[in-house]
């Protein structure tokens, strides 16, 4: 065997990776078309559609309560307030008013899926940079949110829980407790975990300066929720355009400033999750102590048939989901459009990647936390 | 009605300078009367109209060939300054036959641009409306970056034609897909590439 | 404040030995807690001692309404086809007639399910477990409460058909919750 003695250029050509729909960073059946050169990626390409169930043609073909349970499996992860934006857009277009004690629970479950979501976001972006303990840390502290819910409304992921005119079951006073010792239970736990991840040199080394997001293309592409707030705003649906009685609670909206890097890269957007969990406690507690006596059901008929268009966002733990429902006086709906923030994350990725070694490909994809449920629909 | 497959060299996004994003300042909100006057005025052409009496939102329609202009106005006028483009949706009115029991309307798509200002705190929603047969309007890819995938979606799912649109291509079904699902007469396919779809 | 490379060294070296220390520390307290060796703040029992639950041989219980499998009962139907209607996923087939002449006009339903008229005679009433969806809207609108979710949740089979229960004929071959 001859040793080969000429002297070879290296080459240089660009590679096409294919980080396909089955892979166990992408957070679900997402498939990416890397382009790189050596290891810095030069472009890449999503392509989405594996999970896509076409919401929209079935919800065409329900009645109204029916639809619920449909968008409940959009975000499986954060299913009340999914059913929480269609339940306001619906309630809009017959004019409907809520009872308070019915408006207080809803805020109580939200924030509760909030914490749920954001629990499994931290804890899939630790389990993505390497540690495990973190992900088992916050999937122990989501089973006991899943109990809570299992003990209000029967299921542990999948509610159909708000409807349209209401919820569909009362909120017992041992439940309101169960939820306070929840959150009395959790801020200790909450402050470990940040222990665990928050300052953590490889943590922060493998976060800090990567998927840098510029406010203004972040506005620009249509950003919400804490992939916004991450980028140096405080814009929050909740404070802008309060809904469902949020204006009765105290609480500041966390943005990210840059502390370990630059505003608006993974870091940022992780640790306005992390903040956020502080203050949906704050939340809870506040309407746990202030929930009044009354109906947890408002009047609506049994088909409800109403007219108009309206379009309603909610801020979801993802961003603003929003429903454009457009009615005619049926007993199902003529279109319902659900806009999804994921969506919306998952064009970005492309200008975000660009210029990042591969790993921090996987970094991008665990801080701005997509759903692929959401995003295909 | 087959959809064309069209494979423009990708765009980047370097290209476009986005404007820089206004946030913080007193709200001074826009109704839609306000917004169809000032539309009406300032971009000829756009025969902008407001619509509003129905439960939910009011809204403005203009003409498709005014569309650009009407949305860089609003995206641009320090009074409007609507800089998030929400959502692009389109709906499709038919009245299937005698036994679709919606009422009857003309046979039509709706184009729905939905505009939020962040430092006026209000939301605009624009409507533009288009044959069924051909379907064709002009990008707002350049204005905002959030148009690129919903204007892909409303192509995917019901057969809308984009000019100047830098990647028409499908989005959420397989590129092979024939059809356009949301449309109302819309058939669901017995067989896809040879395999019967199963139930 | 610009380091020297020495000074940035070192504080790179003391950030990551603190760092690993705090995560590692909350692992050891952890382990403690879990071990019973310290109670947690407050003296509260929630998630004291270990959280995994050797499924199956301990199984948890869930609460009554936990909506698992569905169950109906026979003689509390009256045919109202309620639940069919109502299903997102048309997942309840039901036939039933009108009563003939031979067949007792005045039957009513026991008195759990609420003495109602029974004036059609049911056929047949299959559900197809693999398309519920698990929402309950069925067993909102029963009138006589005969459909009710129960908590049984390992039902698993080997083939998709036998995922469909009849509830009206139900034999040692295709036996329902206990």
């Amino acid at each position: 065997m001859q040793e080969q003695t000429e002297n070879r250029d290296l080459r240089t050509e660009e590679l096409t990776i294919n980080m396909g729909p089955q892979h166990p960073s992408t957070h679900g059946v997402l498939r990416l078309e890397l382009i790189t050169d050596g290891e810095i990626i030069k472009a890449s390409y999503p392509d989405i559609g594996y999970l896509h169930r076409c919401f929209e043609k079935h919800a065409e073909a329900r009645d109204y309560i029916g639809v619920v349970p449909f968008c409940d499996r959009m975000d499986y992860v954060a299913a009340m307030n999914m059913e929480f934006g269609y339940a306001l857009a619906v309630e809009k277009l017959l004019n409907i008013e809520v009872p308070e004690r019915c408006q207080a629970i809803r805020v109580i479950v939200a924030e509760m899926q909030r914490i749920a979501s954001h629990l499994l976001a931290v804890g899939t972006y630790g389990l993505d940079m390497g540690g495990f303990t973190p992900f088992i840390y916050a999937f122990r502290d989501r089973e006991k949110i899943l109990r809570f819910f299992e003990e209000l409304c029967g299921a542990r992921l999948l509610y159909n829980y708000i409807r349209p005119g209401g919820v569909s079951r009362d909120i017992s006073p041992g439940l309101i407790e169960k939820a306070k010792d929840f959150c009395r239970y959790f801020k200790p736990q909450l402050d470990e975990m940040d222990d665990l991840l928050t300052n953590n040199s490889i943590f922060v080394n493998r976060t800090a300066n990567v998927g840098v997001i510029p406010l203004d293309s972040a506005v620009s592409y249509g950003f919400s929720g804490p992939n916004l707030r991450g980028s140096g705003t405080d814009y929050d649906l909740r404070k802008a355009h309060p809904y469902s009685g949020y204006e009765k609670y105290q609480f500041t909206v966390p943005q990210g400033e840059g502390l370990k890097g630059t505003v608006g890269d993974c870091w940022d957007r992780y640790y306005c999750r992390i903040l956020e969990m502080y203050e949906s406690m704050k939340i809870i507690e506040q309407a746990c102590d202030q929930i009044p006596a009354g109906d947890y059901t408002g009047k609506i008929a049994k088909t409800p048939k109403p007219t108009g268009e309206v379009y309603i966002a909610t801020e979801c733990p993802r961003g603003a989901l929003g429903y454009y429902l457009v009615a005619q006086g049926e007993k199902k709906p003529y279109r319902l459009k659900a806009k999804s923030p994921c969506f919306i994350s998952t064009s970005c990725l492309d200008e975000m990647c660009r210029g990042m070694m591969l790993a921090d490909v996987v970094s991008i994809l665990g801080s701005i936390d997509i759903v692929l449920g959401e995003v295909d629909r | 009605m087959q959809s064309p497959d069209v494979l423009i060299p990708k765009k980047t996004y370097t290209d476009n300078a986005v404007p820089k994003a206004q946030m913080t300042g007193t709200p001074a909100p826009r109704n839609v009367e306000e917004a169809t006057l000032a539309l009406s005025t300032k971009i000829s052409g756009s025969k902008a109209r407001s619509v509003s009496g129905h439960p939910g939102d009011p809204y403005v329609v203009v003409t498709a060939e005014s569309l650009f202009e009407c949305l860089k106005f609003l995206r641009d006028d320090s009074q409007y300054l609507c800089q998030n483009l929400t959502v692009i949706a389109a709906t499709d009115f038919l009245k299937k036959d005698a036994t679709d029991t919606q009422p009857a309307s003309e046979a039509r798509i709706e184009m729905v641009y939905i505009l939020y200002s962040y430092r006026h705190r209000f939301q605009l929603t624009v409507k533009v409306i288009l044959p069924r047969d051909n379907p064709t309007i002009a990008s707002v890819c350049e204005l905002y970056r959030a148009a690129n995938w919903y204007e892909r979606e409303c192509f995917d799912m019901l057969g809308v034609i984009f000019d100047g649109h830098p990647n028409h291509k499908r989005i959420l079904t397989s590129p092979d897909w024939v059809g356009h699902p949301l449309r109302r007469d819309y058939v669901f396919p017995e067989e896809y590439n040879g395999m019967k779809v199963p139930l | 404040m610009e380091k020297s490379p020495l000074n940035e060294y070192f504080g790179n070296i003391y950030d990551a030995v603190v760092s690993t220390y705090k995560g590692m520390r909350v692992t050891f307290r952890t382990f403690l807690k879990v071990n019973g060796v310290r109670k947690i703040l407050g003296g509260y029992d929630y998630g004291a001692g270990p959280v995994t639950i050797n499924y199956p041989e301990i199984k948890d219980e869930l609460p009554a309404i936990s909506r698992n499998r569905l169950f109906m009962h026979a003689e509390g139907c009256i045919s109202c086809n309620q639940c069919a209607v109502i299903c997102p996923v048309e997942c309840i087939t039901i036939e039933s007639r009108k009563k003939t002449t031979d067949e007792n006009p005045e039957e009513r339903t026991p008195a759990i399910f609420g003495n109602k008229p029974v004036k059609l005679k049911l056929l047949r009433f299959d559900i197809d477990e693999g398309l519920c969806c698990f929402c309950g809207l069925c067993t909102e609108v029963c009138p006589t409460e005969c459909l009710v979710h129960t908590t049984e949740y390992e039902y698993s089979k080997f083939d998709r058909d036998q995922l469909v229960y009849d509830y009206l004929n139900f034999s040692d071959e295709n036996p329902l919750p206990k």
